[in-house]
């Protein structure tokens, strides 16, 4: 059992809301890797890999991932939710805008097996 | 263009509700249903278009009991031109009511779907971005102006840290924030003409989507009273208390 957290970040750094997060995370009792999506996000992912409790990183370092936007960082974590117990997200505009899309495209993906795109928002 | 509202039929958002007191779920016996809030500015911004004569339909869906026409009739008497009404009595989720718009959406081929971007009784934030999903189209959430270019959109967002304004093309989903505009008083003349207007009845099986809630609500509680005030003497007790009892200062 892992879960997988999407990272928020901005302008080369780690938001807040992450690390509470991957705190909520903690909370689910299973191993953590976090989703760092974004343009030239090597330093987030270096921020991230610090944080305590995070076993692994995954970067998605692409222009496609630029901003964040919803389309495209939705099909990444739809595609490597497969591999998750649980997949959470800030509860932010940006973790709202694309932790439903990803969801929902799980579900279509594979009908009946929506336990992966089970939706964790925690907001603290 | 042709833009697809959708519209949700909640409890009034200025009844107070309460849980009932089995604490099976909210108590919505006897209580003022109304269009979503949210959802009437999806409503307002939609007749808007249709106005500046950008859109040249604007078709009201909702789904729900069969008293959900009330609220298609709410939207059509703002100006949409006619109605679809999705009927089941099932407590639909997030993902069966963007199913169910998928599949209209399917048929009616709008360019534009415009939403509220989450209803005031389940608060979940979810179906326009599932939506978007489903049919592919680009999604616009939290949008707080809407400016219509050649086959595509620019909006303006209003997330955490301020406005992000972003180009997306069409065929496009839109979330309505708070922001966007305020929606207009309908006319008892629009009333009068929307009682005239049509709304077609389907139901999610001739859709050929299964709606069967895949969520159980376990409890509903109301927030726990909040205990009341004491007065202090003097700074020294209050003092005395906030280091103490609250323990916010050291």
């Amino acid at each position: 059992m892992t879960s997988l957290v999407l990272a928020e970040h901005e302008k080369g750094a780690l938001k807040g809301a992450t690390l509470a997060t991957i705190a909520a995370a903690k909370a689910l009792g299973a191993d953590i890797h976090v989703l760092v999506a974004g343009a030239d996000c090597a330093a987030v992912a270096q921020a991230a890999a610090k944080v305590a409790g995070v076993a692994k990183v995954l970067v998605a370092d692409n222009a496609a991932y630029d901003h964040q936007l919803a389309e495209n960082t939705a099909l990444l974590l739809a595609e490597l939710a497969k591999n998750y117990s649980h997949v959470l997200a800030p509860a932010t505009t940006t973790g709202k805008n694309v932790l439903p899309r990803a969801a929902a495209l799980r579900h279509r993906a594979e009908p009946g097996c929506d336990k992966n795109a089970h939706r964790a928002r925690h907001g603290f | 263009m042709k833009i697809l509202v959708a519209v949700k039929r909640v409890a009034d958002y200025n009844v107070k509700v309460r849980p009932r007191s089995d604490h099976t779920g909210p108590d919505l016996a006897n209580v003022k249903m109304a269009i979503n809030p949210f959802c009437e500015i999806a409503v307002e911004e939609a007749v808007r278009l249709r106005e500046k004569g950008i859109a040249t339909e604007v078709v009201a869906v909702s789904l729900g009991p069969q008293a959900a026409q009330e609220q298609i009739r709410t939207a059509l008497a703002l100006g949409a031109d006619r109605g679809i009404l999705v009927q089941t009595d099932v407590a639909l989720e997030p993902l069966a009511i963007a199913k169910c718009l998928k599949a209209i959406c399917d048929k009616e081929k709008p360019d534009l779907v415009l939403l509220g971007k989450q209803a005031i009784d389940g608060d979940n934030n979810q179906t326009g971005q599932m939506l978007g999903a489903l049919t592919g189209y680009a999604q616009a959430t939290f949008a707080s102006r809407i400016t219509v270019g050649t086959g595509s959109l620019e909006v303006i967002r209003e997330v955490d840290a301020g406005l992000q304004t972003i180009a997306i093309k069409l065929p496009a989903i839109v979330t309505a924030d708070l922001r966007l505009n305020e929606p207009r008083y309908a006319s008892l003349p629009n009333i009068m003409k929307a009682k005239k207007k049509t709304i077609d009845t389907t139901t999610p099986d001739e859709l050929g989507i299964d709606v069967t809630p895949r969520t159980r609500l376990l409890k509903a509680t109301p927030p726990p009273d909040r205990k009341a005030g004491i007065k202090v003497e003097d700074v020294a007790q209050l003092v005395d208390k906030l280091k103490n009892e609250a323990k916010v200062i050291a």
